[in-house]
Formats: C-alpha cells, sequence, structure tokens
C-alpha cells in the first residue's frame, strides 16, 4: 500500500507504516522514561523539603 | 601497594549512607547532564544515520529497544549483587539499593518488551510469540513486580529485605536464560549481534547510534539509581522520625 492510499492513522481501520511504528516506539520509551525520572525527581523533592523542616526544627534545639 | 586498602575504604566510605548522600548531592548534576548530553547525540545519530535495506527505517527501533533491554538485565545483576550484600553483611545501604533497583528495572522491562512488539509487528507480521527470548524477557519483567508487590507487602523493612534478597538470588538464574536463549533454542528472535564472542556483526553505521543510545541509558539508570537511593535513604529516616514521635506522643498521653 503506497503513503497516498493509506488511511488516516486515527480514522476507521488502524493501518500503521514503518514511520508509525518506529514513532510509537520512541514516543513510548520517551514517555516511559520521563515519568520514571519526574516520579524519582518530585519524590526527591518531598522528602528533601521534609527533612529540611525537621532539621530547621531541630536547629533551634541544638543553638540554646 | 596501598591503593588495595586506599580503595577499600572509599568503598567502605560510600556504604556509609551520610557519607552517600553527600556524594550523590555532588553526582547528581554531572550525570544528569551526561544522560541529556548522550541523549542529544544517540537521537541524532539515531535519526541521521542510513536505513537498513530490508527493514527500512523500522532499523531505528533498535536504537531504543536493544539498551532498554540491556537496562532491563544490568539493572536485576546490580540487584542481584546488593542482594547478596544485604543476605551476608545485613548492609542496609545494599538492601536500599537493591529495593529502589526494582522499579526502574521494571520500567526498562517494559519498555524493552513494548517497542519489541512494536518492532516485531512489521518485521514478524505479529505483535507476540513465545519464543524462548520474548518469553524470558516477560518472566523478568513479572519478576520485577513480583519483588515490588513483595516489598509492599511486608511492614517490616527487615524482613522484606532478607524475602525478597532469596528470591532476587534465586531469580537471577533467568538473566543468563534471556542472554543465551537465542542460542539454545531455535527461536523467532534474532540472536546476539553486538555482545558475542565473534565481536558485533553490526555494521558502524547502525553499532555508533546504537553504542551511543547504550552509553545514555546507562547514563539515565545510573542518574536514577543514585537518585533512588538517595531518596529511599531519606524516606526511611522519616519513617524513624515520625515513629520516634508517634512513640513519644503515646508515651506522654498515658
Amino acid at each position: 500500500m503506497t503513503g497516498s492510499q493509506q488511511k488516516p492513522l486515527l480514522t476507521g481501520r488502524l493501518e500503521m507504516n514503518h514511520e508509525h511504528y518506529v514513532l510509537a516506539a520512541y514516543l513510548l520509551t520517551f514517555v516511559v522514561m520521563v515519568t520514571a525520572t519526574l516520579k524519582v525527581w518530585f519524590s526527591g523533592r518531598r522528602y528533601r523539603r521534609r527533612i529540611e523542616a525537621l532539621a530547621r526544627r531541630r536547629q533551634p534545639r541544638g543553638d540554646r | 601497594m596501598s591503593s588495595i586498602p586506599h580503595l577499600k575504604n572509599a568503598i567502605v566510605g560510600l556504604a556509609q549512607p551520610a557519607r552517600f548522600l553527600e556524594l550523590s548531592e555532588r553526582l547528581l548534576p554531572a550525570l544528569a547532564a551526561l544522560t541529556a548530553f548522550c541523549f542529544a547525540i544517540g537521537l541524532y545519530l539515531s535519526f541521521s544515520s542510513d536505513v537498513d535495506y530490508q527493514q527500512g527505517v523500522t532499523v531505528r527501533i533498535m536504537y531504543v529497544h536493544v539498551p532498554a533491554a540491556w537496562m532491563a538485565m544490568l539493572c536485576y545483576t546490580t540487584m542481584t549483587a546488593n542482594a547478596i550484600g544485604s543476605l551476608v553483611w545485613r548492609h542496609p545501604l545494599a538492601d536500599v539499593a537493591a529495593r529502589v533497583a526494582a522499579p526502574l528495572g521494571a520500567a526498562f522491562t517494559f519498555v524493552s518488551l513494548v517497542t519489541g512488539a512494536i518492532w516485531g509487528k512489521p518485521m514478524w507480521g505479529t505483535w507476540w510469540v513465545w519464543d524462548a527470548r520474548l518469553t524470558s524477557m516477560f518472566v523478568l519483567f513479572i519478576m520485577y513486580l513480583g519483588i515490588l508487590a513483595i516489598y509492599r507487602a511486608i511492614d517490616d523493612p527487615a524482613r522484606a529485605a532478607r524475602v525478597t534478597a532469596v528470591l532476587i538470588v534465586v531469580g537471577f538464574v533467568n538473566i543468563p536464560i534471556i542472554k543465551f536463549s537465542v542460542d539454545w533454542w531455535n527461536t523467532l528472535h534474532q540472536p546476539a549481534s553486538v555482545l558475542r564472542l565473534g565481536g558485533p556483526a553490526l555494521d558502524v553505521e547502525f553499532l555508533r547510534p546504537l553504542l551511543v543510545m547504550g552509553v545514555a541509558f546507562s547514563a539515565l539508570f545510573a542518574t536514577l539509581y543514585v537518585a533512588s537511593i538517595r531518596n529511599e535513604i531519606w524516606r526511611r529516616k522519616l519513617i524513624r522520625h515520625d515513629r520516634l514521635a508517634a512513640k513519644a506522643a503515646a508515651h506522654r498521653e498515658t
């Protein structure tokens, strides 16, 4: 099937050409990797804030 | 001569959570920059290299599929080394390092399985076959999920660490099965073409982007792994603090 005969990707039956497969593979990879990175980064930020808040609460007691 | 005790001291020092936290603060920006740089170069090479005369552009799926599979196996190997450290020396940082590798390994295995299916459809005419390589990789994914489930199911971290460490070490038998499955059995999946005794069978045109993407994935794994270990150390510190605070509050009430 040539490019001009091909049905649109999101209407009717799903017909994918080779470029679509490549795009799907790269998109999936980067979505998963970015999600994993963001999850690690946000949980790190949350824990860091709590640890710093804890350290600030302890600090005045140590200064006395 | 004096380098061995020096190295031993460095490793022992690194295994102290406080020292690790200090080191991770310095290491993470450099690792993140290296990851971004390698991905930029890797993606450029992936999309500027020639296409295969038989596969056409779908050969580009290899540049994400193969490094993800490498990382899935490297992650399990790292997890096993740490599980042994946790079982033999009962080192808390080894347990932390084994625990945080599981979700990362699951993510890489998932990417490897799904990109493999996406590559398989135009090349083999099917998304999935139950051949030895694909099945053993699927077993690896299930094992990662099982390890994660056990960690979540057991409240006591020391007990969870012991149970999962045994499971991780026993499950390591799957790694050589994955690697050699294409040699031991007749599979639809192609045999090894990069990590093999006779040297890579790939043309340098394909090998170059593949290796750069391999370095990029390794850098990403290292970055996420170091950051996850740091997060887990903080999490355990906070849990200890919360428990102590709850105990103190209960003591005040009685």
